[in-house]
């Protein structure tokens, strides 16, 4: 499933996907990619979601490939690194009520 | 000569029984419905007789009970047609019996008979516990030889709502107010008015029930009092008192349906104060991409045009929050001053969208196909759904952009409209819908032309 409009960048943060900190080498960046490539062809389950601030999320080939892509090209890892801290957001705000069946009531239904 | 007054009431009688039967027989006429202002006046002088008579009938006895009361049934329904189509017909979802008797509705002056008809008849459709399938195209196939009124418009709006189609529904039924009074019956604008800020209250969106209870034309007592909630919850300066609620919400029928979400109006004292302002941009970055609102996106846009940080990432953090307004619905209000100005950051996405669609109207139009007035209405309403979503942004430059691709294709449709299809109403509602979006733009040719259109269109009908 697509993540949310405005949320992707932060979900597809290469080091929550490969769950690396910031100060790993490109070396270890490709080991853990590769780990994670074989873990996921074989169908393990511990391979399967990788945790962000915004909860668990489903960790793919696809993301795998494109987390490594993007640590490897010394621009892009730099802007991943700088919203790599990005923290939890607080809770939700308090929202107006929602009369869910009033058309019901008013004999619009 | 004593028989004299009853032998002219018989008479005025059976005139005006020949005059109902031809206003129903002309269902199929492309015409506007049959009215007589002689025919009027013999309804009002023989069916408030008619009634008195049937008490007479009753009152002396014998055969006279069941004439009289017969008399007064039939009688009755005639004067007051609407009335009771609306107090019991749609109660009990009996669309059809809904129609037909609001087609008798011969006394009460109203510019849109069949329109009217048609919106009381979706309205009973509406209450049934199950939508009927067959509904939708029997109430097109009413409107289908007339040219479109805001009454028809209404119904059809109702229609899709019926069947879940809620934003279909609401972009219909908003159109109600782009047409010129002279040819909306009140009821209908009162019914419009109410169907949008019901529908709005049930989504909590209460900028929109405030929007759909202010301004222009008649409101029911029912879109008052939501309008005073709207003003309750908003915090609104002009927001009633506890006794102005109170009165509003018992001045409307069946307002004691609705008394635990008075109460929860009543009781509202505003929403708890946003969480301690975030220190960083990327934390307010966070917190308004998982919960966009307008405070906690102008605080993200605030810090993050204030921060001493590569510009590429600031570009690329307003792309997201831009994403994150869109989903909300919400506009993104980004600084006059600075490296992204908001054409960039909306990428053209929008703008681009209404290129295609006008450019898939105008070469519809060109190469001639101009006979399905549905995929007209949903072409208009198309075009004006992808313009709110520009108007939101709050910014002229913007709007303006916009309006120039939205401009020709839309006014060739009303010409259209108007000369080649007999649809006058829909092409004087899309004259005036052009014409107030030319003044928002400030487009001075744009409004001269739409202005001397109206008044062509005035002078014609």
């Amino acid at each position: 499933m697509k993540p949310a409009k405005g949320l992707e960048r932060l979900l597809e943060n290469p080091f929550w996907i490969l769950e690396l900190p910031i100060s790993a080498s490109p070396l270890e960046a490709e080991r853990e990619g590769q780990k994670l490539l074989a873990m996921l062809s074989v169908g393990l389950e511990a391979a399967a979601t990788y945790p962000t601030p915004f909860g668990p999320q489903p960790r793919t080939e696809d993301r795998v490939r494109q987390a490594l892509a993007v640590l490897r090209d010394p621009t892009r890892r730099a802007r991943a690194t700088f919203w790599a801290d990005a923290p939890p957001p607080g809770p939700s705000p308090p929202k107006l009520p929602a009369w869910t069946d009033l058309r019901e009531r008013l004999g619009w239904r | 000569m004593r028989f004299l007054p009853i032998l002219l009431l018989i008479g005025a009688a059976a005139f005006y029984a020949s005059f109902l039967s031809w206003v129903l027989q002309d269902e199929s006429s492309p015409q506007k419905p049959p009215n007589s202002n002689l025919a009027t006046a013999m309804g009002w002088l023989v069916l408030p007789a008619g009634v008195v008579f049937g008490f007479m009938g009753v009152w002396a006895g014998g055969f006279g009970v069941p004439l009289g009361i017969a008399l007064v049934v039939v009688c009755t329904v005639l004067w007051m047609p609407l009335t009771i189509a609306v107090a019991v017909a749609i109660p009990l979802a009996r669309p059809r019996i809904a129609y037909a008797l609001a087609r008798l509705s011969t006394l009460r002056a109203e510019p849109d008979p069949v329109g009217v008809a048609m919106a009381v008849a979706a309205r009973a459709a509406g209450r049934a516990p199950s939508p009927d399938p067959s509904i939708e195209p029997w109430l097109e196939g009413r409107a289908a030889k007339r040219p479109l009124t805001p009454g028809m418009v209404l119904a059809l709006g109702l229609s899709a709502s019926l069947f879940g189609h809620d934003e279909e529904a609401r972009e219909m039924i908003a159109l109600v107010d782009a047409f010129d009074d002279t040819i909306t019956d009140p009821w209908i604008t009162r019914w419009a008015h109410e169907w949008l800020a019901v529908e709005a209250a049930e989504r909590g969106d209460w900028v929109a029930v405030h929007r759909a209870t202010h301004g222009l034309g008649r409101r029911s007592t029912t879109t008052r009092w939501l309008g005073a909630v709207a003003g309750r919850f908003l915090d609104r300066p002009d927001a009633p008192t506890e006794a102005n609620l109170d009165a509003l919400w018992q001045s409307f029928p069946g307002h004691r349906k609705v008394a635990d979400l008075h109460d929860q109006a009543v009781a509202y004292t505003g929403l708890a104060s946003e969480p301690v302002a975030a220190t960083s941009p990327l934390q307010a970055h966070v917190h308004a991409v998982a919960h966009p609102t307008s405070q906690t996106l102008a605080q993200a846009v605030h810090l993050w045009s204030a921060a001493d940080v590569d510009p590429a990432i600031v570009a690329d953090a307003l792309k997201d929050l831009q994403g994150a307004a869109s989903r909300a619905g919400l506009p993104l209000r980004l600084p006059k001053e600075g490296p992204m100005c908001p054409s960039d950051v909306l990428g053209g996405d929008p703008l681009e969208a209404i290129e295609i669609a006008s450019n898939r109207l105008a070469h519809r139009l060109q190469s001639g196909d101009t006979t399905d007035r549905q995929q007209d209405l949903r072409d208009w309403l198309h075009l004006a759904g992808l313009l709110e979503a520009v108007r939101r942004h709050e910014d002229p430059a913007l709007l303006r952009l916009a309006f120039r691709p939205i401009y020709s294709p839309l006014c060739a449709l009303s010409v259209s409209l108007y000369n080649d299809r007999n649809e006058r109403h829909l092409s004087n509602a899309l004259t005036r819908w052009l014409l107030f979006l030319a003044q928002e733009v400030g487009d001075t040719r744009a409004v001269a032309l739409q202005t001397q259109n109206l008044a062509a269109s005035r002078r014609h009908a």
